[in-house]
């Protein structure tokens, strides 16, 4: 398998770093919401949690079934 | 204890059922009847957990965190900063892909044909089909409130004596 480095793949690079940059900050310094934080923030209702399990579906249904 | 076996049983199945997942291809009819069948079991579980237990009702979760939005300027600096930066990830993330999905072109690959890159080795699809799991165990587990009576069997009423 072979990677190509093109533009959009190194933007890519970048929001990548910057999501496990931001998810190591809101780890260590605890004043910050963390990921746990929002997912909690979004299950405290069922019209959040309905929300959450919809977006969670049509991810896997995406990603396992429809793109290579 | 029924619990925790309840739960190990859970773990079990679910890397089995990723185990195999990384096997087939997403074109095959079994990795459709698992995917769909995985979120119609998620479903229900989230109705048979979440009966009596969702910690506040729609509309008052819509109202807290529109005031939450409305006054951020009473708010605490790190809780502000802290959403600021998951809505600019996130909208970065949603632009990018979205602004690629519209040019159709090589050279800016969307985040799904990226991701075409790890589901097409079997290791991959069944490590990320694991992680989409955990996502989904997560969404219909966590956050749920005791059951009134569950919390009056751990705890009885104290007994007076005269």
């Amino acid at each position: 398998m072979t990677l190509a480095v093109t533009p959009g793949g190194v933007v890519w690079a970048v929001i990548g770093g910057l999501w496990c940059a931001w998810l190591a900050t809101t780890l260590w310094w605890r004043p910050l919401p963390h990921a746990g934080a929002v997912l909690r923030w979004l299950v405290g209702s069922w019209l959040g949690r309905s929300l959450a399990l919809a977006v969670w579906a049509e991810i896997g249904w995406h990603v396992f079934c429809q793109r290579p | 204890m029924a619990a925790r076996a309840t739960a190990g049983a859970l773990v079990v199945a679910g890397a089995a059922l990723a185990a195999w997942q990384g096997t087939l291809s997403r074109s095959s009819g079994a990795a459709h009847v698992a995917v769909l069948a995985t979120v119609a079991a998620a479903c229900a579980a989230t109705l048979l957990a979440g009966l009596g237990r969702q910690r506040s009702p729609s509309g008052a979760w819509v109202g807290a965190s529109w005031r939450a939005v409305a006054g951020w300027r009473r708010a605490p600096r790190a809780g502000v900063a802290g959403v600021t930066g998951w809505v600019v990830l996130g909208a970065a993330t949603v632009g990018w892909d979205l602004n690629s999905f519209l040019h159709q072109a090589h050279d800016l690959p969307t985040l799904s044909s990226l991701i075409g890159h790890v589901t097409g080795v079997p290791a991959g699809r069944g490590l990320l089909f694991a992680a989409w799991l955990v996502l989904g165990a997560s969404v219909v587990a966590m956050g749920r409130r005791e059951r009134r009576d569950d919390r009056a069997r751990r705890s009885p009423p104290a007994v007076r004596t005269p």
